[in-house]
């Protein structure tokens, strides 16, 4: 393909310029998103009696606690709970070279959400809770890219069965520990169902504690994550090693998927649907693919989990419920066609 | 001579089949080597045992602190630009805790891609790139890391002649710039016009030597299991190779 230079502009700038462009829409987006997330709800406030509650924090009274106390956690949680899915997923999709994966086909919220109920039916302290989901998350992360590795060929099969194969056993151990508690089963099960509800600023800090870690652990590695994009030779070809930063980036995932499973429960098909969606619009380079993917990803869960709650009062649907609804199509369609990483 | 990279004794094997075995070569540093052979001979995994990017069944392999090995068959992410493709080796050697870089390494990919000439063409994604500008790109990505050794499979395959010819005219002055340059190339008479050596893996054996040693119609012929008859080019004196 020839390409003539006269009078070209200048490409890289354009794109540059797009890129930040979709940026900025994304965080638009999500702050109309969340503006939306605080004005309704079940109970119905006036949407100038919330602005006035948020603005003067400390008059007591009805919207000061519905503001204060219930919703503007719970957009907070759920914003940290996108973003932190939005870049585990982007960063397992770049590290198995693999558009089919996420937190939950991984095996990497299974493993936490395993991890997470023994935590809860023994008693252990929330603070605890997002760290032992994270070290559930990384067994079965290690455990699901130890059975999916090796032939070239079908090792995107292997991966995915093996993801859907040790988290339908976590599952059933999840049913196990249940079974045995008996006393606390139905908090468990709500929590494990999916979901903000119930949230509150306690939740949310523990949350913010981890996903600062995975975050800033994920700062390190957008150069790792860039090279392997060539493929696993050409980037240890540059001087990667390979092994050492595709264990990192699975650790930061782990950390950053424990930190949303330990407030949520599981929630699928966010990690899968956003870095899709953004890679679309903004391509698949680490450096714009993670932020894109994060604001994308809050805006997601903080939507749907505003019409999660209010679609059908006085009933609240659980957030997993509404996002499988969405995701399934999702997954078939991008399943059908070929896309690059 | 400065050797710069030398491998002893190397064998390599998918599951029972052994690739090749006892194979040794030496690169002196400023020398361009060709590596020739049949599909299947292995040259592709040599070039990976030599960087150090896969490990052989046995044998040993000294080589410089800085050696890059070069998969340009495989064609970047559709987005990435030059400029991008030739910053991953610097960002990859920076220390862990710098997530960004610094002015000394901007300038040091902007001469890799000023030595291919892609000055123009750094930003532009791989998409809106010729098949020539690829390759000039992934040199440059080698060059980037200020190597001592680059390891190149198959830089001229889907070029047409000008490109070839360019790309392997860019393979010889690296060489001459200092570095040991390894290449896997498909075509004898380029191989022969432009490497100081030609490595021949065949059968599972290597033989290496100026190109007038390695080059001769009876060990050609039984290494491609077709009649090759060698011929001196009458403009510029060097070997050209013909299947009969």
């Amino acid at each position: 393909m020839a390409i003539i230079d006269a009078g070209r502009p200048a490409l890289g700038h354009l794109i540059a310029r797009r890129r930040a462009g979709w940026i900025v829409g994304l965080a638009a987006f999500f702050l109309l998103v969340a503006c939306i997330a605080l004005l309704v709800g079940t109970v119905p406030v006036p949407a100038n009696a919330i602005l006035a509650a948020l603005a003067h924090p400390s008059t007591p009274g009805l919207s000061h606690a519905i503001a204060w106390d219930i919703r503007l956690p719970r957009v907070l949680i759920g914003a940290c709970v996108g973003a932190g899915l939005g870049i585990a997923g982007a960063m397992l999709q770049a590290l198995f070279r693999n558009p089919l994966v996420d937190p939950y086909l991984t095996g990497v919220s299974a493993g936490g959400a395993l991890a997470a109920t023994i935590g809860f039916a023994i008693g252990v302290s929330f603070a605890a809770i997002p760290l032992a989901a994270f070290v559930g998350g990384l067994a079965c992360a290690l455990l699901v890219a130890f059975l999916g590795s090796g032939g070239a060929a079908t090792a995107n099969l292997r991966l995915v069965l093996a993801g859907v194969a040790i988290s339908a056993l976590c599952s059933a151990a999840v049913t196990l520990v249940l079974l045995r508690k008996g006393s606390d089963t139905l908090t468990i099960l709500s929590w494990l169902a999916g979901g903000l509800s119930g949230r509150g600023w306690n939740d949310l800090v523990w949350c913010v504690l981890y996903l600062t870690i995975g975050v800033v652990a994920t700062l390190f590695l957008v150069r790792a994550l860039n090279a392997l994009r060539l493929g696993t030779t050409a980037a240890a070809g540059l001087g990667l090693d390979v092994g050492a930063a595709r264990l990192q980036v699975l650790g930061a995932a782990a950390l950053l998927t424990a930190a949303c499973v330990a407030v949520s429960g599981v929630v699928g098909f966010v990690g899968l649907m956003v870095p899709h969606g953004v890679r679309r619009l903004i391509g698949g380079d680490a450096r714009w693919l993670l932020p894109g993917s994060a604001i994308a990803g809050a805006g997601l869960i903080v939507g749907a989990d505003t019409l999660a709650r209010t679609l059908l009062p006085p009933t609240e649907i659980p957030l997993s419920v509404l996002l499988a609804f969405v995701g399934v199509p999702f997954f078939v369609m991008i399943a059908r066609r070929p896309v690059e990483l | 001579m400065n050797v710069a990279l030398e491998a002893h004794e190397l064998r390599v094997c998918y599951g029972r089949r052994t690739i090749f075995d006892r194979v040794g070569l030496r690169a002196s540093a400023a020398s361009f080597v060709a590596l020739v052979g049949p599909n299947g001979a292995g040259k592709s995994s040599l070039l990976r045992v030599l960087a150090g990017v896969q490990r052989p069944a046995s044998g040993e392999v000294t080589r410089p602190k800085r050696t890059s090995l070069i998969v340009s068959s495989v064609s970047p992410p559709a987005d990435v630009s030059p400029r991008e493709l030739a910053s991953y080796g610097p960002a990859i050697a920076r220390a862990w805790w710098r997530i960004f870089d610094d002015e000394n390494e901007r300038a040091v990919v902007d001469a890799a891609l000023g030595r291919v000439g892609l000055r123009e063409r750094a930003d532009d994604p791989a998409r809106t790139l010729s098949d020539g500008e690829i390759q000039r790109a992934w040199l440059a990505a080698a060059l980037a890391t200020s190597p001592q050794a680059v390891l190149i499979d198959e830089p001229t395959t889907h070029l047409d002649l000008r490109y070839q010819i360019e790309v392997m005219t860019m393979l010889r002055a690296l060489a001459r710039s200092g570095v040991a340059v390894v290449a896997a190339i498909h075509d004898l008479t380029l191989a022969a016009r432009f490497a100081d050596v030609i490595a021949l893996l065949a059968g599972g054996s290597l033989r290496a030597g100026p190109p007038d040693e390695v080059l001769e119609d009876n060990a050609l012929s039984a290494a491609f299991g077709v009649g090759i008859s060698t011929h001196r080019d009458p403009l510029g004196g060097h070997i050209v190779c013909i299947a009969r």
